[in-house]
């Protein structure tokens, strides 16, 4: 049996390849997906914040009615509460895909996914 | 080797190509979102003027927040004034635009069977659907909706001649809230090519119109589902479509376990049963409109209703969550993630 | 043509030599059917690898660039996207070699398998670029560079198996660690 020749840096590299996959599939293949996904906040029209959704926090934005609690976490985000009666937004969910949106009419607030490349120009509902 | 020699030019030609390809001003997009009728709307513009996107969006935003003003029901000068006139059965003058909507929204009025009224503003006061603030909490009593059945009238009882619309009684009264957002649509189109703007989508609350494409490729528009989940459906759409969707989840609150939504059948004075929402496709907003709550208020009759109006391009959810969709509708519309359990072809020759 | 007088080397004459067997892996292995499209063994690496360890980079350069080259006009995909896809596929692969070069002790499994991904990513790269440019792509890129790896080593233990065979025979050559420096000009 000839032996083949193996070298220490061909094992080296083949470490690190696997390495390199391993963090390939943690980076492409988690929950969140689509990495570079953001959370636009608008307030009365205007945009007000940008919140990564890889960084779980809950924040408060003060609107035309009162706060909005809004909720990242797992790279998703929701309104949580919103004042008004209906609270639409509230029933919206957990938003993870790109041009998805949480209205929070009477509090003027607007919760949207953004993302680089989104899948769709615009959503109809 | 000369011919390896002169190949070599090719790579090079490639990367140059490519290199030049990047050159020359670059197509933007400007998205801007203000509220107007009582809702978000989102403008995306794809331009290399964003200049010009921006005074045409300025200008479309000014018209949309006038106009809701205008069109309101009850509230100010415009069509409140009409309706205060109808209400005592006098006759009453119309501004140029309000009678362009009147003739329209009479004409689906007949073509939908009275499915689409306009002239339902005192069912829609007496169901606290009206204005823009919050729901009700629960329905109004039998007695009063028997009183409206009894006395109701139809935009059919409307004469117009000229600028002057003069009633038959006194019950009739204009609410133009399933037809104005899709007009108004139509206009904001106008507006932006009177202005040179060329692509674009106007997104009013979720119902849309598209103009051109988004830099060589359609625009993508996303459908959501009625019960969440975010967006089940998706279509590309071509220039002058407009995408409009009616459903039970847009309005609605619930008392004692039970929906009840802002899409009244004029037949029975409740909301409509059968769907959870009607999304359809056609070449212009205010027929869109229209025909989304017709179809709607027609429940599972909807292909019937939809030949009578000469629409093709339908999906309605059921209640049951099947979702039905015309072979015009089912040749372009694709199921983002998984298809729904139930899909049906619905044929209507 | 008869302007022309080509004097062909010694060197030239093994580029050519080589560049022909690549094409032919080359092209046979585009007619073969691929489990996933995008997804080939990229056997003609094997012959970079060899080329590299026994002649240099330069060498190995040029065979490599051939390859692609006359290969696409064999295959009929000369300067077609697919084309700019090998290419630049290819050209990754020779930095990635070089790079290699640099680090001591790399044989010819490590060759095989930095060649491999860098011409993978940078062929999925300009794929996403050029045809779809839809985020969603990326959820294959994990899987196409697991292929790389895997046809990589495999390539890679291809390519040590030979090179142990043609060491074993001809006694007089030692084996060689640092390819760069083989090739005296």
């Amino acid at each position: 049996m000839r032996r083949i020749p193996v070298t220490f840096t061909d094992c080296a590299v083949l470490a690190g390849a696997l390495t390199l996959l391993a963090a390939l599939y943690l980076g492409l293949w988690s929950p969140a997906g689509q990495a570079g996904s953001r959370a636009s906040i608008w307030v009365s029209g205007e945009q007000r914040q940008s919140l990564d959704l890889e960084t779980s926090r809950t924040i408060r934005v003060s609107g035309a009615l009162g706060e909005s609690v809004i909720e990242v976490r797992d790279g998703r985000v929701r309104v949580a509460d919103s004042p008004g009666r209906q609270k639409l937004c509230v029933e919206a969910g957990w938003l993870s895909r790109s041009g998805e949106s949480a209205i929070c009419l009477p509090n003027q607030v607007v919760v949207r996914i953004e993302s680089p490349q989104p899948r769709f120009d615009t959503v109809n509902f | 080797m000369p011919g390896v020699r002169r190949s070599r030019a090719g790579p090079i030609l490639v990367v140059l190509t490519l290199a030049l390809a990047g050159c020359g001003r670059e197509p933007q997009l400007v998205d801007r979102q203000f509220l107007a009728f009582g809702t978000l709307v989102d403008v995306s513009v794809f331009t290399r003027s964003p200049e010009r996107a921006h005074r045409a969006i300025d200008q479309v935003r000014e018209a949309l927040q006038r106009w809701h003003e205008t069109w309101h029901p009850w509230r100010g000068e415009g069509l409140a004034r009409i309706n205060r006139r109808l209400a005592a059965g006098r006759p009453a003058e119309l501004s140029p635009e309000i009678r362009d909507m009147l003739v329209s929204a009479t004409r689906y009025h007949r073509l939908s069977g009275g499915r689409f009224d306009p002239a339902l503003a005192g069912l829609v006061r007496l169901w606290g659907f009206n204005g823009d603030e919050d729901p009700p909490s629960r329905p109004p009593a039998d007695a009063a909706l028997r009183d409206w059945l009894a006395e109701r009238g139809s935009v059919a009882d409307l004469t117009l001649r000229e600028d002057r619309v003069t009633p038959a009684g006194t019950g009739v009264q204009l609410d133009l809230g399933g037809f104005a957002k899709g007009y108004a649509l139509d206009r904001a189109v106008a507006m932006f090519q009177a202005a040179g703007v060329e692509n674009a989508i106007i997104n009013a609350g979720g119902d849309l119109r598209v103009m051109g494409q988004r830099g060589g490729r359609a625009w993508r528009v996303g459908i959501r589902g009625p019960r969440g989940g975010g967006v089940f459906a998706a279509v590309e759409a071509a220039d002058g479509e407009a995408v409009f969707t009616s459903g039970d989840y847009e309005r609605f609150f619930e008392w004692r376990g039970r929906r009840y939504h802002h899409i009244l059948d004029p037949e029975t004075g409740r909301p409509a049963r059968g769907l959870r929402s009607v999304t359809v496709i056609t070449n212009a907003g205010g027929l869109a409109d229209a025909a989304a709550t017709a179809l709607f208020v027609a429940g599972r009759e909807w292909p019937a209703a939809a030949r009578d109006l000469g629409l093709d391009q339908v999906m309605a959810v059921t209640d049951d969550g099947t979702v039905e969709v015309t072979p015009a509708m089912a040749g372009r519309i694709r199921f983002v993630d998984a298809r729904p359990d139930r899909v049906e072809e619905v044929s209507w020759q | 043509m008869a302007a022309t007088h080509l004097h062909a080397t010694r060197e030239d004459m093994r580029v050519a030599y080589l560049a022909a067997l690549a094409i032919v892996i080359h092209v046979v292995e585009a007619g073969l059917p691929s489990p996933l499209p995008g997804i080939k063994p990229g056997l003609a690496n094997i012959v970079t690898v060899l080329v590299l360890m026994c002649f240099g980079l330069r060498t190995a350069a040029w065979v490599t660039l051939l390859r692609v080259v006359a290969g696409s006009l064999v295959v009929g995909s000369f300067l077609s996207p697919t084309f700019l896809m090998s290419f630049s596929g290819a050209v990754a692969a020779l930095l990635a070699l070089a790079a290699g070069g640099l680090v001591p002790g790399m044989g010819a499994v490590g060759y095989s398998v930095l060649a491999g991904m860098a011409h993978m990513a940078t062929q999925f790269s300009v794929a996403y670029l050029l045809f779809v440019p839809h985020p969603a792509l990326w959820a294959m890129f994990p899987v196409f560079m697991t292929a790389s790896v895997g046809f990589g080593v495999i390539n890679g233990i291809i390519a040590a198996a030979i090179l142990g065979r043609i060491n074993t025979r001809t006694v007089q050559r030692p084996q060689q660690t640092m390819p760069l420096s083989q090739h005296g000009q």
